[in-house]
């Protein structure tokens, strides 16, 4: 046997593909354009520039952009037609819509599926923790949701201004939040206390076992999900108002729900993609006797962390 | 009134700066005319119909008597509860005389009215001072840079003409991919007024 030649490239593509992975995932939707989502400068004569013709991954953007807003349209008139009684079946259209709308939603911009997967390819978890992170981050976002409105609806019936303050307010500790999580676990990782502290054993088996002495820190896990998920989902914010203003509360919460479980589900298969990813990469390698594999582990280790706090850091400085 | 000024403190409190959000969440079906005043244009008359979801609510917070139209009361209370808090954004308009911007920031003969469910405004944007579309280009572009409105212009008759001096001229839509927005993956459409030199 000569594993070395055989696996070798494979190996190394598995690495490059985590890495990859992890690129772009975290670098796509920071660097692909403003981060903030900001227009650029007003330009004169902007329509006398040459069109140039966008590329294949800008028109796929594009499409995705259009296919978001025409789901959230769906679901907003959807909620006329409950309102106008259409119903049990309209409901339960809605709730459909709505699955839809979370699964829309998070393939879209943000959404924390950057953080789910830098967590997961930093570290060894279990595929239980990749699929209850997913859950966590939507319920919080969907909880924050029920929260403000059920404020702005019942406490701040006369000032209006307030809102605006702490969603403010809102922001800035949800980003924080993902900043101060990625700089603990930097920490922790570089004190050899997180867990893929690459001593080289294998760490692409199964920890669910619970045998091992660095068992998975799940308190970041939650606490990252809570900063994440402090935002309120816009969408089920507006679901939410309208269903209360009109009396058809139950309705709403019904969708909202739909829409938490639609994001669940998507933001857990980013995470048990990760989580996947990242063991095949250092199974490969540790069978073929690679030494690479423990210095991935560290990387990564290292690497994840600091891309979770980078991006808590950008979003709190566009935030401010 | 608590639906469409909740939905607006949203609007200015959730859009900013908020890169997670899955907009948008109010759709405008715009139309344009260029107005002229003997030679010059002088402004812009802006005609907003809104979905049924946003509808519905401006219509339970403002058709106070809910007789499916708007009094001038019921439209001087939508003015003041829901309208002006558009200042803020310029009225999601820009308007471009030659090489100077102008962003709005005060507009004339606002009116509210109910079409089918859905709630039309109409109101006109006056420009700084008249222009001779035969001298400097004008264009305007609508749009919500964060996205939480979709302003589209209508299918039918987007942009007109209003004023017999404007009969020799013609409009143009553009997108306008150098102020590309939400990511870069939405393009403001531009409009333009064209008039051949005297």
């Amino acid at each position: 046997m000569r594993p070395g030649v055989s696996r070798a490239p494979a190996a190394r593509r598995a690495a490059a593909f985590v890495l990859l992975l992890l690129a772009a995932l975290w670098l796509a939707p920071a660097l692909a354009a403003d981060p903030f989502g900001r227009a650029a400068p007003p330009e004169d004569g902007a329509s006398e520039q040459a069109p140039t013709e966008p590329g294949l991954l800008q028109q796929a953007g594009r499409w995705f952009v259009q296919l978001q807003a025409q789901v959230n349209r769906a679901i907003t008139q959807q909620m006329v037609e409950i309102k106008n009684g259409h119903g049990r079946m309209a409901v339960l259209i809605g709730m459909l819509i709505a699955f839809g709308y979370g699964v829309a939603h998070t393939l879209g911009p943000g959404h924390g599926k950057a953080v789910v997967v830098s967590y997961f390819l930093s570290r060894d978890a279990g595929m239980r923790r990749g699929l209850l992170m997913g859950g966590q981050i939507a319920l919080y976002h969907v909880l924050s949701a029920i929260i403000i409105v059920t404020v702005v609806h019942f406490i701040l019936e006369a000032a209006f201004a307030t809102p605006v303050d702490q969603l403010q307010f809102l922001k800035l500790l949800s980003y924080g939040g993902i900043a101060a999580g990625g700089l603990y676990m930097t920490a922790m990782a570089l004190r050899g206390r997180g867990h893929a502290h690459g001593d080289g054993h294998a760490h692409a088996h199964d920890h669910e076992g619970g045998h091992c002495s660095h068992a998975p820190a799940r308190g970041d896990a939650t606490f990252l999900s809570m900063a994440v998920g402090a935002i309120p989902c816009s969408g089920a914010v507006l679901i939410l108002v309208y269903a209360l203003t009109n009396g058809i509360l139950l309705s709403g919460v019904l969708l909202t729900a739909c829409i938490a479980l639609g994001m669940a589900i998507t933001l857990a298969a980013f995470g048990v993609a990760s989580i996947y990813g990242r063991r095949r990469a250092l199974a490969i390698g540790v069978r073929s006797g690679r030494r690479w594999a423990p210095a991935l582990a560290r990387s990564l280790a290292i690497v994840g962390p600091l891309a979770i706090t980078g991006l808590g850091v950008i979003m709190f400085a566009g935030a401010l | 009134m608590r639906n469409a000024l909740a939905m607006l403190a949203l609007l200015s409190g959730l859009a900013t700066a908020a890169p997670a959000q899955a907009h948008p969440h109010v759709w405008i079906d715009n139309r344009i005319a260029f107005v002229f005043e003997g030679e010059a244009v002088t402004g812009l008359r802006l005609t907003w119909r809104f979905d049924e979801f946003f509808s519905d609510g401006l219509i339970t917070d403002f058709d106070t008597d809910a007789d499916g139209a708007f009094s001038p009361e019921e439209v001087a209370a939508l003015q003041e509860g829901a309208f002006s808090a558009l200042k803020d954004y310029h009225y999601l308009s820009r308007v471009w005389i030659g090489d100077v911007v102008f962003d709005p920031q005060e507009v004339a003969d606002f009116t509210a009215r109910l079409e089918d469910r859905a709630v039309v405004y109409s109101f006109v944007i006056a420009l700084p001072e008249p222009a001779d579309p035969r001298q400097v280009a004008i264009a305007a572009a609508v749009y919500d840079a964060e996205y939480y409105i979709e302003v589209l212009l209508a299918e039918q008759d987007p942009v007109t003409i209003e004023g017999a001096a404007g009969s020799g001229c013609r409009t143009e839509i553009q997108d306008d991919e150098q102020n590309a927005y939400y990511f870069g993956m939405v393009y403001p459409q531009n409009v333009s007024l064209r008039c051949d030199p005297a």
